[in-house]
C-alpha cells in the first residue's frame, strides 16, 4: 500500500529528492490507524509546499518492514526527513505537534 | 474466557489432564505437574529482580534446544542485553537465532518517541503472527508487558488492549508466557486483576529479604484444568539457569537403612550394637569442645580408608583449620583429601540464601556421589535467613540424601540449655535415626565428658552414659563405673577405684589374718587333743597298775 504523492508544478519532480519522507505503519482497518492515515494525508496537502514522500505500510501485509523498524504499536509515524529520524505513535490528532516537529513556518491563511 | 471455550470445545470431555508444554526448567515442571498449559496463556507475576525474565528466556531457550521454536518479545531490555545475560548462564542464543529457532523482538519504546493520541498493540501482533508463520513458533514470551501499558492514557484503553491480546493469543495456538510486574500505581490495579484472570495458569514469583538474607519463592496461584503443587517453593538463579526445589516427595522414597558400619572406635561400635547404619541420619549434639568434630573425623578417616567417599559441608571452620585441629587428636585427613575421597564445601551461612546453599550442596552431591555427607553444624543454619530457612535447607538436604541412601552426619552445637528439642535440632528430629548426645559432667575440681545414645532407630544400643577422653590418639571410651546409684567419672572414678583397691587389700589382709588365726586355733586344738589322749593313757596305766 505504497502511496507517493508529489506536488506538481516543480520541475521533473521524480528526480527531485523529497524534502519530507514519511512512513506510516498501520494495521488493516484498525480505527486509530485509519484516523491517522486520513489526518496525515490532510496535513500534507494543507501544509507541505515542497515535495514529500508518504509510504503507508500495513503491518499485517508486510511484517518484515515492521520488524525492521521495530514497530510495536500502530499507528506509528516515522519521519525520515528532514533532519534526524523522529517517531510519533498515536493517531496524531493535533496538527500543531507535527508542525512543530517538522519545523514548518505556517502562515495560516484565512 | 469465552474464546478459550470456542477454541477448546472438547475441553470438558477430557478434564483430567490438559496437554502441557514442558518448561525444561529444573524443578518447575514437577511443581506444574508436567509444564505450562499447551497453547494457552500463563501469567507470571513477579517483582523486580525475581527472575521472571530469566524464567521466560529459559523457557524459550530450552524449548528451542528441544526443537520447539520460540519468540521472545522484550519491553524492558534490548535483545543485545538479553543475549549477554543468557551467555552468563551458558546459553548460546545467537546460535539458535541463526537456526531460526529463537526470535528476539525488541519492543522497547525509546524515550524520544513522541506520543500523540491513542494507539494499539496490533503492530506487535502482526509481527508475531508473521514471524510465527515463518519459523513455526510454538512458544512465545512477552516480557514485562506492563511496561508498554504505561504509555496508554487510560485504564479503559489498557483493558481493551488486553482483551484484544487475550482473544488473539487464544487463537494463535502458541504456549504463551506473559510476565508482569506488580504495580504500585492505583490505576494499574484494575488491569492487574485482569492479567490474573486471563491466564490459565498464574505463577507468582517473589524476592524477599528475611533477616538480611535474600531469598526467592514461587507459587502457582491457579492452574485451570490441572492439578499442581500448591506450596511456596524456594528457587534460585544458578550459573546454569533457574532451579526450583519442590519438596512434595519428602519421606516417600527414602531407602531403608543399610548394613552397620564401624564407627572407627571399638567401644562405640559396642555401644551402638555394631556401629552406624548405612544410609541413616546420625546427629552429634553437644556443647562446644565436647569433641563432636573429632568423633565424626574419626569415622571419616576410618571410612575413607575403606574406600568410602565423603562430602563435608562446613559452616564453622575452614578446611585447613579443621584438618589441623583434628590432627591434634591423631586423625590425619590430608591423604584422603589428596586422593579425592574427602571433599569440603565451606561457606559462611550468611553468604547466600538457604536455596542457594541447598542447590550448591545438591549439585556437588550429584557430581561427587559421596557415600556419606557431613553437615557441620546445623546450629549455624538459621544464619541463612531464619529458622524456617534452616528447616527448609536441612529438610531438603536430608531428603535428597535419604533418597539416595547416603549416610548423613549432622553436628549440632548446643548453647547449653540442653532441652531435648534443642539437642535433636531444628524440628528435624523425625528425620534423624541416631542421636549421640555428648556432654560435660561437672565434678568438684574438674569437668569430664560423657556420651549417651538418646535414640537409635532400628537397632539396639546401650542406654548408659559412657565417659570418654579425647587423647592425642583419638577418642577413648572408658568402661562403665558406677557407685551410689550413679555413674562416676574422672577423679571420682579414680577415687572410687582406689577406694575399692584399698578395700580389697584390707580384705585380703583380713583373710590372711583369719587364715593364720584358723591355723593357730587348729594347732591349739591338735595340741589339746593330743594332751587329752596322753592323759587318758596315763590314767589307764594307773588303773591297770
Amino acid at each position: 500500500m505504497n502511496a507517493r504523492k508529489k506536488i506538481p508544478g516543480k520541475k521533473k519532480s521524480s528526480d527531485v529528492e523529497a524534502k519530507f519522507r514519511f512512513i506510516l505503519f498501520v494495521a488493516g482497518n484498525e480505527p486509530n490507524s485509519q484516523t491517522a492515515e486520513y489526518l496525515l494525508r490532510n496535513f500534507c496537502n494543507k501544509y507541505l509546499k515542497e515535495p514529500y514522500e508518504l509510504k503507508i505500510i500495513d503491518v499485517f501485509k508486510d511484517y518484515k518492514s515492521a520488524i525492521e523498524k521495530r514497530i510495536t504499536v500502530v499507528p506509528t509515524l516515522i519521519i525520515e526527513e528532514p533532519s534526524s529520524e523522529k517517531i510519533i505513535v498515536g493517531k496524531i490528532e493535533k496538527e500543531d505537534k507535527l508542525i512543530e516537529i517538522l519545523g514548518l513556518r505556517v502562515i495560516r491563511s484565512r | 474466557m469465552a474464546t478459550k471455550n470456542t477454541k477448546y470445545p472438547n475441553v470438558k470431555s477430557y478434564p483430567a489432564e490438559i496437554k502441557k508444554t514442558p518448561t525444561f526448567i529444573h524443578g518447575l515442571d514437577e511443581i506444574l505437574r508436567g509444564g505450562l498449559p499447551k497453547n494457552r496463556t500463563t501469567v507470571i507475576n513477579g517483582s523486580a529482580g525475581s527472575g521472571k525474565t530469566v524464567l521466560g528466556l529459559e523457557f524459550i531457550y530450552r524449548g528451542a534446544q528441544a526443537g520447539e521454536p520460540g519468540i521472545f518479545v522484550c519491553f524492558e531490555e534490548t535483545p543485545e542485553q538479553l543475549r549477554e545475560n543468557a551467555a552468563t548462564f551458558g546459553w548460546d542464543i545467537p546460535a539458535l537465532e541463526a537456526k531460526n529457532l529463537i526470535f528476539l523482538y525488541d519492543g522497547t519504546i525509546k524515550p524520544e518517541v513522541i506520543i500523540s493520541g491513542s494507539f494499539s498493540l496490533k503492530g506487535l501482533l502482526a509481527v508475531i503472527a508473521g514471524k510465527k508463520q515463518e519459523m513455526n513458533a510454538m512458544r512465545i514470551v512477552i516480557d514485562a508487558l506492563d511496561v508498554v501499558f504505561r504509555f496508554f492514557d487510560s485504564p479503559a484503553a489498557v483493558r481493551n488492549e488486553l482483551h484484544m491480546l487475550n482473544d488473539w493469543l487464544a487463537n494463535e495456538g502458541m504456549t504463551t508466557l506473559l510476565t508482569v510486574r506488580p504495580s504500585k500505581r492505583p490505576e494499574a490495579i484494575a488491569y492487574e486483576e485482569f492479567f490474573e484472570s486471563m491466564g490459565d495458569c498464574v505463577i507468582k514469583m517473589d524476592i524477599r529479604v528475611v533477616e538480611q538474607i535474600t531469598t526467592r519463592r514461587l507459587r502457582v496461584i491457579k492452574y485451570r484444568g490441572s492439578d499442581y503443587e500448591r506450596n511456596e517453593y524456594p528457587y534460585a538463579i544458578t550459573s546454569t539457569g533457574l532451579l526450583a526445589t519442590p519438596i512434595s516427595t519428602v519421606g516417600l522414597k527414602h531407602k531403608p537403612l543399610g548394613r552397620k558400619m564401624s564407627t572407627g572406635i571399638k567401644e562405640l561400635d559396642k555401644i551402638l550394637h555394631g556401629g552406624y547404619s548405612k544410609g541413616s541420619c546420625i546427629l552429634f549434639a553437644g556443647e562446644p569442645g565436647t569433641g563432636k568434630t573429632i568423633m565424626v573425623s574419626t569415622f571419616i578417616e576410618h571410612a575413607c580408608r575403606k574406600g568410602d567417599r565423603i562430602l563435608y559441608i562446613g559452616f564453622e571452620e575452614s578446611e585447613d583449620a579443621l584438618v589441623n585441629n583434628v590432627s591434634n587428636a591423631g586423625i590425619n585427613l590430608k591423604p584422603h583429601i589428596n586422593d579425592g575421597k574427602l571433599f569440603f564445601i565451606t561457606n559462611y551461612p550468611e553468604a547466600m540464601g538457604a536455596e542457594e546453599h541447598f542447590i550448591r550442596a545438591v549439585k556437588k552431591i550429584d557430581m561427587f556421589k559421596p557415600t556419606h555427607v557431613v553437615v557441620d553444624a546445623i546450629s549455624a543454619c538459621p544464619r541463612m535467613g531464619g529458622k524456617l530457612a534452616a528447616f527448609e535447607y536441612l529438610m531438603r538436604l536430608l531428603n535428597h540424601c535419604k533418597e539416595r541412601g547416603i549416610t548423613i552426619f549432622l553436628i549440632n552445637q548446643l548453647s547449653g540449655s540442653g532441652t531435648y528439642l534443642e539437642i535433636s535440632g531444628n524440628s528435624i528430629s523425625s528425620m534423624i535415626d541416631t542421636v549421640i548426645y555428648m556432654k560435660y559432667v561437672m565434678c568438684p575440681g574438674e569437668t569430664n565428658r560423657v556420651l549417651q545414645i538418646l535414640k537409635s532407630r532400628g537397632s539396639g544400643h546401650s542406654n548408659q552414659k559412657h565417659e570418654y577422653l579425647i587423647t592425642d590418639n583419638g577418642i577413648k571410651i572408658l568402661e562403665i563405673c558406677s557407685g551410689k546409684g550413679e555413674m562416676l567419672t574422672g577423679t571420682a572414678r579414680i577415687e572410687k577405684e582406689e577406694e575399692e583397691k584399698a578395700e580389697a587389700e584390707k580384705l585380703e589382709y583380713e583373710i590372711s589374718r583369719m587364715e593364720l588365726e584358723l591355723k593357730r586355733l587348729k594347732q591349739i586344738q591338735n595340741r589339746i587333743s593330743r594332751e587329752t589322749k596322753l592323759r587318758m593313757l596315763k590314767r589307764g596305766g594307773e588303773y591297770q597298775a
